[in-house]
Order: C-alpha cells, then sequence, then structure tokens
C-alpha cells in the first residue's frame, strides 16, 4: 500500500475511534472532554501497532501526478457544491442527520430508539455519531455544515485512494477512473446526498485494497478486517458485505499467522455493533418480516423479473461502459478457461445478494427498488472501479510484455 | 531525477483540507439565503420551544398525503419523541395545510386545549392538550 494510502486508512480509523467512543461516551454518561481523550488515546494506540507497516513506494512523474489529482480534487469541491441540497435528500434529514441530532444530545440520546414508523433506529452509529461528536465541537447549529464536509472527505478521499493505488500501474486508466469519479453526475449527485452509502463504499473499497497487501504484512489483515467491521457499523448492509468478503478471502485471512491480525482487527467494532443491537436497537424490518412467505416470495419469478429489469434500466443508464468492461473480463476469463477476478466476483456477488434481499423485502417491492437501487449500486462503484483498472492495467502490460518479448 | 519520485501525503493532505475548507465556504454562502420546506416548518415551530423540552414525548397528526412533515418535525424538534397519533394522546401537534383544511384534523383539535398556534405560508400549526 502506498503511503498515502496508509494515511486514509487511518482516517478511516480515526471515524471508527471517534464513533465508537462516543458511543461510549453516551452509554457511560462520559463528558465530551474526555470522549475527545479517549479518542486520541484509541488513535495513537493504533497509530503506533501500525506506523511501521510496510508501505511501497513508486516513482511516478511527480508533476503529472499532482496535476491529475489536484484536478480531480478541485471538481469534486466545485462540482459538490453545486450538487448538494441544503439538508441533504430525505434519508438525510429524516434518518442519518435526525439521528446525528438525537446523539448529539448525551442527555436524550435514547429517545431516538422510542421512534417508530419511518425513521430506521436500527441502522448502526458510526456515521451519525461521527456527526454528533463534531457538531458538539463546532456548536449543533453547525450540524449541516458538519454532515457536508464529513461527505465531501469521504467522496474525495475515494478517488484519491484509487488514484495512489492504481497510478504506477497504468497511470492512462488510472486518471480515466479518476476523471469519472470527479465528473460523473449520478455518482456526485448520489455522494452528495448526506447518506452512508459513500461510506460503505470506501470502507469496502479499503477491505479490497488492504486484502491485495496482507502476502507483504500480515497487519494488513487486521487493516482488511478492521475496515469490514466499520463496514458494518456503518450500515446493515455492512454485515452481508463483511460475511461475503470473509468467504471469498477466508484462505488468505484465517491463514496461521494472519488469523490473530484478522480477529484483533474486527474485534472491537463487531463487539460495539453487538452491544448496539442488543442493547438499543429495535429489530430490523426485513429480518423481522422473514416468516411463512418467505419462501413463497423465493419462488415468485415475476419478483425476481422487476429486480432484474430496474438492475438492468439503471445500470444501461448509468454505468453502461463500467459494465461493459465487467463482462468483457468476465468473457475473456470464461474463453480462456480461467477464473474472474476475484474482487469483481466478489462485487458480482453483492450486487446478487442485494437482489435476493430485494426480492425478501416485506415492503411494496416496486417502492423499495425505486427508492434504494440506485445507493445499493453506488456502493459498489469504487470497489469496482479500482478492480476494473488493476485487472486491465495487468491484462494490458501483460499483453505488451509479450508483443515486447516476441519481438526481440 | 527530482521530477520522478513518490507523492508526497503531506501535500495531498493539505490540498484536500484546502478543498474541503473552500468548499463549505461556498456551500454555507449558497444554503444560507435558501429557504426550504424544511427552513419554514423549523422558523414556524421555534416557538414551540417554550411547551416542547427535550426528551418531552409529542403526539403527531398531519393530513395523510404530507407524510413528509412526520419526518421533517422530528428533525427539527429532536432529541424531542414526536410519534404518530394515538387515541390516549397527552400533547398533540398538528400541522395541516393552510389553504385545505383536513376536517378530521380541525375536529379532533375542537375537542382538545389549544396552549399555541401559528400559520405560514404552507400550514397551519396547533399544539393542544387533552380536556
Amino acid at each position: 500500500m502506498q503511503k498515502t494510502s496508509l494515511y486514509i486508512v487511518y482516517y478511516g480509523w480515526l471515524m471508527g475511534c471517534i464513533s465508537i467512543a462516543y458511543f461510549a461516551g453516551l452509554m457511560l454518561h462520559l463528558p465530551l472532554a474526555l470522549v475527545i481523550g479517549l479518542v486520541l488515546a484509541l488513535a495513537f494506540l493504533i497509530y503506533k501497532q501500525t506506523n511501521t507497516i510496510i508501505t511501497s513506494s513508486n516513482d511516478n512523474n511527480i508533476s503529472v501526478s499532482y496535476a491529475l489529482l489536484f484536478m480531480g480534487i478541485s471538481m469534486i469541491g466545485q462540482k459538490v457544491v453545486m450538487l448538494s441540497d441544503k439538508y441533504g435528500t430525505w434519508d438525510a434529514w429524516a434518518m442519518w442527520n435526525m439521528h446525528a441530532k438525537y446523539l448529539a444530545n448525551p442527555e436524550y440520546w435514547t429517545t431516538l430508539f422510542q421512534n417508530k414508523d419511518f425513521a430506521h433506529t436500527d441502522y448502526p452509529l458510526l456515521l451519525p455519531a461521527n456527526i454528533a461528536f463534531y457538531s458538539r465541537i463546532t456548536g449543533i447549529e453547525h450540524l449541516q455544515t458538519v454532515s457536508y464536509c464529513f461527505h465531501l472527505l469521504i467522496t474525495v478521499l475515494i478517488p484519491v485512494l484509487i488514484f495512489t493505488e492504481t497510478k504506477h500501474r497504468n497511470i492512462i486508466f488510472s486518471a480515466i477512473g479518476l476523471y469519472w469519479l470527479s465528473t460523473n453526475v449520478n455518482h456526485l449527485t448520489i455522494s452528495s446526498y448526506q447518506l452512508a452509502d459513500s461510506l460503505v463504499g470506501f470502507f469496502t473499497l479499503l477491505a479490497i485494497i488492504a486484502a491485495d497487501y496482507i502476502e507483504t504484512d500480515k497487519r494488513y489483515a487486521a487493516i482488511t478486517t478492521s475496515m469490514l467491521g466499520l463496514c458494518m457499523f456503518t450500515k446493515n448492509e455492512g454485515v452481508l458485505i463483511s460475511l461475503l468478503f470473509v468467504a471469498f478471502h477466508f484462505r488468505t485471512l484465517f491463514k496461521k499467522g494472519n488469523f490473530k491480525y484478522a480477529i484483533a482487527g474486527i474485534a472491537l467494532p463487531a463487539l460495539v455493533l453487538l452491544i448496539f443491537k442488543i442493547v438499543y436497537a429495535p429489530h430490523n424490518d426485513i429480518v423481522s418480516a422473514q416468516g411463512a412467505d418467505t419462501f413463497t416470495k423465493l419462488t415468485e419469478w415475476n419478483r425476481y423479473d422487476l429486480v432484474l429489469t430496474s438492475f438492468r434500466k439503471h445500470i444501461n443508464e448509468y454505468y453502461y461502459a463500467i459494465a461493459c468492461l465487467f463482462a468483457l473480463h468476465f468473457f475473456l476469463r470464461l474463453l480462456g478457461r480461467k477464473a474472474p477476478d476475484k474482487r469483481l466476483l466478489f462485487v458480482f456477488t453483492v450486487l446478487c445478494a442485494y437482489m435476493v434481499v430485494y426480492v425478501l423485502t416485506p415492503k411494496d417491492l416496486e417502492w423499495h427498488v425505486n427508492t434504494s437501487l440506485n445507493r445499493l449500486v453506488h456502493q459498489m462503484i469504487p470497489a469496482t472501479i479500482y478492480t476494473l483498472i488493476m485487472v486491465y492495467s495487468n491484462t494490458f502490460s501483460f499483453r505488451f510484455r509479450s508483443a515486447f518479448a516476441q519481438n526481440q | 531525477m527530482l521530477l520522478y519520485t513518490s507523492m508526497k501525503p503531506a501535500f495531498v493532505i493539505a490540498f484536500i483540507c484546502a478543498v474541503v475548507a473552500i468548499s463549505a465556504y461556498y456551500y454555507n454562502k449558497r444554503v444560507s439565503t435558501e429557504v426550504t420546506e424544511i427552513d419554514l416548518i423549523k422558523n414556524s415551530l421555534s416557538g414551540t420551544k417554550a411547551f416542547i423540552y427535550s426528551g418531552s414525548s409529542i403526539a403527531f397528526t398531519c393530513p395523510k398525503d404530507a407524510y413528509q412533515l412526520l419526518s421533517i418535525t422530528r428533525f427539527v424538534l429532536a432529541p424531542s419523541l414526536i410519534e404518530e397519533k394515538k387515541n390516549d394522546a397527552d400533547t398533540l401537534l398538528s400541522i395541516q395545510y393552510s389553504k385545505a383544511q383536513d376536517s378530521a384534523i380541525t375536529a379532533t383539535i375542537s375537542n382538545r386545549n389549544t396552549i399555541w398556534h401559528t400559520k405560514d405560508s404552507l400550514y397551519t400549526y396547533n399544539l393542544s392538550i387533552a380536556r
């Protein structure tokens, strides 16, 4: 992993430390100053354990890299200003920022969980706890600005991370990825909704990148699983993503020697999530609604048809090029009788799992798909773009080297 | 060669911070003059501060087609508990369209003691307690 990427991992951990310490502070009635002290102590502890981690350093034309990166970051900063609504989208003020407002009040924060309808108080606390934490420091009247800055930072960090990790493989592909993430209006619009989906995408991307480096340093196993843990503490879908990720990387993560690092990484966020789910959170509506009709839903073909049609329409409209590159890779691999790239297969499996969740939904299926599909696909976009750049960089450099060798 | 070296994280972090700060400044500048439905309701409900405290439990009713009002009210009055009206509501906050009064809501309010009410360009607000 590049040094810059490791600093982005530190930021991921900082978000985790803040949410965990803030949640502990609320539960134990700790004053904010003590919570800040706890955050700093946790962050210092993590830094001490990981500052000697092996990072790679690839020499590139630095002026080109800086120019591309700074241009990309600037474009995002400028575009998001125009695309952001004052209070974000519906789910931002009806759920995430509303949850943050409750959490910002240390005396009555548990009132949040008494809200029954349309409040989704079973959602984990990483995002609202961070916004509440910063809002209490800056003043609750600045909650919207805090939320804006928080989400903008995540929107910026995703392309920075992808560019930093891929530029030495193929600067052209890397630049195309950066350009797409910095200018795609649909992607930036969803990012500026002030929801947790970009954050889920960010943690999934970090987990995928860190998993690529486990062979170089065992501590990357801890980074991988801690990002999965934070993903679980961000949104309920995070649990599904983490389970599938572990299934795909089971051998690497639980290999002798890596096992203890993998457990160390996920232990704290998983424990905090467990406390939250057992003590405070109400039942998840989708999970608690399952019963006798679950099998009936699973065997109704028209439900699959509706979900598939919506997926196809959405992807054709907004992600056509990405879908073509995705499909081309699968086609070429199958033609060569090789297994497709594990990371792309993981993304594909997550999307299939989302489809099954839709099929099982107790809500009106059409309404549910229409109101959330774009955000679920958005969660997988960072990981997809990173993997596509890596996959095609490898393919092209291999072909280039082969052609060069033949001409020697 | 100096040009061929790896990127310095400090430069990248500093640039990201600068962009976020500038962007936040322009976002604030843009939205400070913007009045949304949430702002309208927030301004109107600011008069309830004397009656609705943090953590207090309030029943809520609004026209059936204005289902966004419950979520907006929750957002505005957090950390108070705003729940959809049950039959035994003690304190009731009702919001209805100013131009098309809901007969069921009006009938409910008329059987209760109004402790506060106000009106804006979109809605009429009423806070009442059981007789």
